[in-house]
């Protein structure tokens, strides 16, 4: 009974964060973003924030015990309470009312998805190798050492610990771990149901955000994912987690792009940057989305966006503890596909067409895992393309595919070092881009008025412009 | 200034109409051409780790393609509805053609996640002969790695649980399950340069230090002697 208490105390506290971090925008910008992002959102950073400020101190050396989450549930109390004006607008309606054809059955299948989730989290505990082996230990260390300077993680000589890897994703699952050791694997999945509720929430708020068709083109490609699903335990809990942070950071770059509020920009940037405490391959996402926002600027009111670009800058700290991790600790044996990948000298291009070759046929022939996301996706991209903004377009799609080029160069490097069999990890990877992928696919931005009339005024004769009317 | 050709609203909207076919044209030759035995060992000699590795063929058992087919072939026969004038137009009188894609993209892709659901119900309940809710941890890493598993038991039954392993085998490659699963027991992965331990000082050194008490050589497929102990004190 008090584990229970405990653990369903551990999650309120989480949503609470969550709550907390999103009422720090401003109201107005609040109000603008769609409902269900706003709650999803919510979800989603308060699971991998209240993960990020416990890091911090595990950082500096200290003990993690469970009284550190009640120390989070009073800071978030604190800012709810202050900030209780802005939190009124976490529940404002949308402006418009969107209809997606075929809805209903979109939602039986979203419902379906959240149902084998929650099922299969409490009930199947990790069922894939690295996720047994190697990140269940570094858990399971935490919650018994309660310390991330526990010889089992940081003694170079030791078999498991590659020390080099980020741990936010153990910070998040830490305190189910601690309440129940006895059934630490099955509850630290709690988080896991969390988020991806949150995912499907902001899919559906995103989807309104682009209209009938084309959001249900999204709910279609990124919500229906079968992988995202059945990934969490089947294939990894950190790669769909990637995937959850990737599509609210790109989501958000493009309500940025649309309106330049400088909320939009500090959750993307928390949300991306989020990816690179998660996983290496958050380091190439970040860097495709800074470069994102880069294009936003230059097309479009570059002074004000450029402002804000300064004064986010600092969010670019949110890198610093990994970066700190990597340069204290020395890593004991180093990996050969890292050593080769540094200096780059085994890149060869008949190994880049041996993984665009295994790319596509991963993606085109696994109907349970992938459905008929990639055929949505070139849908997508072939039907959205005529809208004429194309700088934002490439700006969405720039994170998605620099973490992918990222994939495909560490699996073109990997084809000489090991076995065939390696390749198969290609289809887990994949899930940290799979979702903004088909963001970016689904998004068409408008033409930009100004854009409109000087067409108009070409076709017309080139007449003077007026764009006030 | 003249139109361009691509304005006019025919042209426009057949390349709309091709454009919007396409995928479930694809889609469905390509799932189509996966039940011919001869095409599907072409696609997986092109993915050929698919069929060796054990996570692969579990989800390839989970595959629910006959129900994916069948909603595939929904879709063909709706597209062939939309071929014919008559009936199109009075389609299209309901809803626009580029809706009818994605209600037709999105049945599939529903009838899919179904699918899959109650394919995993199944597949669990024969897996480990029990109900899904009743599926402990230890079932699952016996079912997932059944030799490791039991090596792992027997270490932790035979030694104290912080006994200390210099670990490793002849084989480069570090097998990283035995130390997961024998936590608390300590795994330092270092072998002796010579075949006299007490020879090789960093190794030596290492033994003192960390008080290692054994060296364990490990080869997880073997049926007998898998571990194979050495005290070094």
């Amino acid at each position: 009974m008090t584990s229970l208490l405990l653990t369903s105390s551990i999650a309120v506290i989480q949503v609470l964060v969550g709550i907390a971090t999103i009422s720090l925008l401003q109201p107005s910008t609040l109000r603008t973003l769609p409902r269900l992002f706003r709650a999803g959102s919510a979800l989603l950073l308060g699971v991998a924030v209240s993960g990020f400020l416990t890091l911090l101190p595990a950082m500096a050396g200290a003990t993690i015990h469970l009284w550190w989450w009640g120390t989070l549930a009073v800071g978030a109390l604190f800012v709810t309470v202050i900030r209780r004006t802005a939190i009124r607008n976490l529940f404002t309606p949308d402006a418009g009312r969107v209809c997606f054809p075929g809805g209903p059955l979109a939602f039986l299948g979203l419902g379906v998805l959240l149902a084998w989730v929650t099922l299969d989290c409490f009930a199947l505990p990790v069922h894939e190798y690295d996720g047994l082996v190697i990140w269940s230990y570094r858990l399971r260390v935490l919650a018994h050492e309660h310390t991330l300077f526990a010889d089992s993680l940081r003694d170079p000589e030791r078999v498991i610990p590659q020390p080099v890897h980020p741990y936010l994703l153990p910070m998040c699952q830490l305190p189910y771990a601690m309440i129940r050791p006895d059934a630490w694997l099955r509850l630290a999945q709690i988080p896991m149901v969390m988020v991806y509720a949150g995912y499907l929430l902001m899919v559906v708020g995103a989807a309104k955000s682009l209209g009938s068709t084309r959001g249900a083109l999204l709910i279609c490609c990124a919500g229906l994912l079968p992988c995202l699903g059945f990934g969490i335990t089947e294939i990894s809990s950190r790669e769909p987690f990637m995937g959850f942070l990737g599509f609210a950071s790109v989501v958000l770059l493009a309500f940025w792009a649309e309106n330049p509020r400088p909320g939009y920009l500090i959750l993307g940037a928390a949300a991306a940057f989020l990816m690179q405490q998660t996983k290496i391959e958050g380091l190439p996402f970040a860097g495709g989305w800074c470069m994102g926002v880069l294009l936003v600027s230059v097309g479009d009111n570059p002074r004000v966006r450029f402002r804000q670009l300064v004064a986010c800058a600092v969010f670019v700290l949110l890198t610093l503890p990994w970066a700190m991790m990597k340069s204290h600790i020395h890593a004991g044996h180093v990996d050969p596909v890292l050593r080769d990948y540094s200096v780059a000298t085994k890149f060869r291009v008949s190994d880049v067409l041996t993984i665009v070759r295994l790319l596509a046929v991963e993606v085109t022939c696994r109907p349970e895992l992938y459905g008929l996301a990639a055929f949505g996706m070139f849908a997508g991209v072939l039907t959205g393309w005529k809208r004429r903004n194309a700088l934002r377009r490439l700006a969405v799609f720039a994170a998605p595919l620099a973490c992918l080029c990222a994939i495909c160069a560490i699996y073109a490097v990997r084809q000489t070092e090991l076995p065939q069999e390696r390749n198969a990890s290609l289809t887990r990877r994949l899930l940290c881009v799979l979702p903004a992928m088909a963001f970016a696919a689904a998004y068409a931005p408008a033409t930009r008025r100004l854009e409109i009339q000087e067409t108009l005024n070409r076709a017309e004769g080139d007449l003077p412009a007026d764009i006030s009317n | 200034m003249q139109k361009s050709e691509l304005d006019r609203p025919g042209l426009k909207r057949s390349c709309f109409l091709v454009a919007s076919l396409v995928p479930p044209i694809v889609g469905l030759v390509s799932y189509l051409a996966i039940r011919i035995p001869g095409v599907r060992a072409g696609i997986l000699r092109l993915v050929p780790y698919r069929e060796q590795h054990s996570a692969a063929v579990i989800q390839q058992m989970m595959a629910p393609r006959a129900i994916l087919l069948a909603s595939l072939t929904l879709i063909l026969i709706l597209t062939g509805t939309m071929m014919v004038p008559r009936w199109r137009t009075r389609m299209l009188r309901a809803r626009a053609l580029g809706d009818w894609s994605l209600v037709l993209l999105t049945t599939a892709q529903v009838l899919a996640v179904i699918a899959v659901f109650l394919d995993l119900q199944f597949y669990y309940a024969r897996a480990f002969g029990k109900p899904i809710g009743l599926i402990d941890n230890d079932s699952v890493l016996r079912y997932v790695m059944p030799q490791t598993w039991k090596h792992s038991q027997q270490l932790l039954a035979m030694l104290p649980s912080d006994t200390s392993f210099a670990y490793g085998s002849e084989r480069k490659e570090i097998f990283y399950p035995l130390p997961s699963f024998a936590y608390p027991m300590k795994f330092y992965f270092r072998r002796p340069g010579t075949p006299d331990w007490t020879q090789d000082p960093a190794f030596a050194a290492l033994v003192r230090e960390r008080r290692i008490s054994y060296l364990l050589d490990y080869y997880p497929f073997q049926t007998t002697e898998s571990l194979a102990l050495r005290p070094l004190r």
